[in-house]
């Protein structure tokens, strides 16, 4: 299964991953990352466990948000296109886009 | 480094003599020219990375190759479409004949190549075509397309392959 599928249906769901905790005590505040001019932004992002990232890429090539160690990943967005991830104790904070490795970004951990 | 000496460092013997009127120089180019060198220009790449996929077997080299074909396909299809939404078409100039000619000379001696050689000098081609290219577009053509359509789809180009030179230039480093 792509990955890209699988953290979709995964965030959908809310199912138990390690992206994702099993029962949300507390909802988290949501975020957005744009991806444009070949960035993210904002490249330094504060979250929480529990918080929701979205990702959107406005430019017109496609674009990645990948963790450095490929442990979680939004699969290939095209322009206009989002994907979201929740955050989770320990997710590798370090991430970059897959097609475009000079393009890196972090969250900062609560 | 001169824009000549890039461009005869990627095989391309232009001159770029500006002082005789009969010289040919990227600075004459007119939009729908330039239209074409950057269409051109694409397509070269794309079949060079083609070859990548074919002959090598490094899995960095491959990622390299499948965006360069996805991004120069996707800035192809929108000038493309703007050319289509002007009414006009690209025109055929000797910066296009001579880039095809440098490009026919680097197929013919990557395809020979195996291995390590291979994903050496296709990496190292990458970073020098790539430098000479996006040098010729923010120093020569973006100042001189008159289209403000035009100008902004370069310009959104030029950022494209900004990013496929620090790519290329990585890919580089890891290989040596």
């Amino acid at each position: 299964m792509h990955r890209r599928t699988l953290l979709k249906r995964l965030v959908a769901a809310g199912a138990a991953t390690g992206l994702a905790p099993s029962s949300r005590v507390l909802a988290g505040r949501a975020h957005r990352v744009e991806i444009k001019a070949f960035a993210f932004v904002p490249a330094r992002l504060k979250v929480a466990p529990g918080d929701e990232i979205t990702w959107i890429n406005r430019d017109v090539v496609p674009h990645t948000a990948t963790a450095a160690d490929e442990s979680w990943d939004t699969g290939t967005l095209d322009q206009g296109q989002s994907a979201t991830l929740t955050v989770s104790e320990g997710m590798q904070v370090r991430y970059l886009c897959a097609h475009h490795p000079s393009m890196v970004a972090e969250l900062v951990l609560d | 480094m001169t824009l000549k000496r890039m461009l005869a460092g990627i095989g391309l013997a232009v001159s770029l003599a500006v002082a005789p009127a009969s010289a040919e120089s990227p600075a004459d180019l007119n939009d729908l020219e330039i239209a074409h060198v950057a269409y051109t220009a694409d397509n070269i790449d794309i079949r060079y990375a083609h070859l990548a996929l074919g002959i090598s077997t490094n899995p960095e080299i491959h990622k390299f190759a499948k965006t360069m074909i996805r991004d120069h396909t996707k800035v192809n299809e929108l000038a493309l479409a703007l050319l289509k939404k002007l009414k006009v078409q690209p025109k055929d100039n000797f910066l296009s004949r001579s880039l095809i000619k440098g490009s026919e000379k680097l197929v013919d001696e990557m395809a020979g190549l195996r291995g390590a050689e291979f994903d050496k000098r296709y990496a190292e081609n990458e970073l020098a075509y790539h430098q000479a290219v996006n040098k010729l577009v923010e120093d020569t053509f973006i100042p001189n397309i008159e289209n403000p359509e035009v100008k902004a789809l370069f310009e959104q180009g030029l950022q494209i392959f900004k990013a496929h030179e620090k790519h290329a230039e990585m890919m580089v480093k890891s290989l040596q």
